[in-house]
């Protein structure tokens, strides 16, 4: 249980530190160069139509299974330390909110990334595709792992 | 919290954050012109819609704008002098860690920002 309740006090938004810009910009760094590299292989064993048919479902599910799992951590986010959690229990978000977010990612790339940008403004630093899913980026320090993906 | 009462509250920004990306922005804008072909990324939701976003030419605006060339700095997008001077300042004066604005200042600059790319390709 974390030191911040998260889990506790259903409704509530939950308190304590959020994970900086920087930090969330390696983690998906990070799983960005991972994930084309392997949509690379993918599409010269497979050609290019169909590898990158194959490329976006293996995105999609890394995303919907790792984000959704109990960790909220992709491979990123477990090395930056940091995680999604739900902003108001505090515990997973699941796969339909992973997913739910994911869809959320396109409409913050669309106007030139603004829905990124925006959480250098935000009190939470929720970028539009957490507040659309309702989610949150921490640190584990705050809100700790117990395993991986969970 | 609703749309109303974030833009009737205030925010608290974290400096930090703005630092780090705005330092990022800069070093982007000093090795951009280096990198050759087109620089920057082409608007998706121009490139849909034919619609520009408020951040629309910020590549073209910070970049000349670090190269000194003002003028060119604003036909792309005034927004982009200013926030190369907001990050100056800010990495000059470090002492400050965070700041308490209104909400809807942001939400305002960008519908003024979108008002002049409106006008800008003559949609307006």
């Amino acid at each position: 249980m974390s030191e911040y309740g998260a889990g506790a006090g259903g409704g509530s938004v939950q308190s304590g530190p959020r994970a900086s810009f920087g930090i969330r910009l390696v983690a998906a760094l990070i799983d960005g160069v991972m994930l084309t590299a392997v949509g690379l292989v993918i599409q010269l064993i497979l050609g290019r139509a169909l590898g990158s048919v194959v490329q976006f479902a293996l995105g999609l599910a890394y995303i919907i299974y790792l984000e959704g799992s109990p960790s909220g951590q992709t491979v990123g986010k477990r090395a930056m330390n940091i995680r999604v959690i739900d902003a108001n229990g505090g515990g997973p978000i699941g796969p339909g909110r992973a997913a739910l977010r994911y869809v959320g990612r396109i409409a913050s790339t669309i106007p030139c990334l603004l829905g990124y940008f925006w959480m250098l403004w935000d009190s939470e630093k929720q970028t539009w595709h957490d507040k659309i899913a309702t989610t949150l980026v921490v640190p584990t320090s705050a809100y700790p792992v117990a395993a991986w993906p969970g | 919290m609703s749309v109303g009462a974030s833009l009737r509250g205030r925010t608290t920004v974290e400096l930090g954050d703005l630092r780090v990306a705005g330092a990022g922005m800069l070093a982007a804008a000093v090795l951009l012109p280096l990198v050759p072909g087109p620089n920057g990324v082409p608007c998706p939701l121009r490139s849909l819609t034919g619609i520009p976003c408020p951040l629309c030419g910020m590549t073209t605006s910070v970049t000349a704008a670090v190269h000194l060339d003002p003028v060119a700095a604003v036909a792309a997008n005034p927004a982009g002098v200013i926030a190369v001077v907001a990050v100056l300042a800010l990495l000059v004066f470090r002492h400050r860690r965070t700041a308490d604005v209104p909400g809807w200042t942001l939400p305002a600059a960008l519908v003024l920002m979108e008002l002049w790319q409106l006008v800008r390709v003559g949609i307006l």
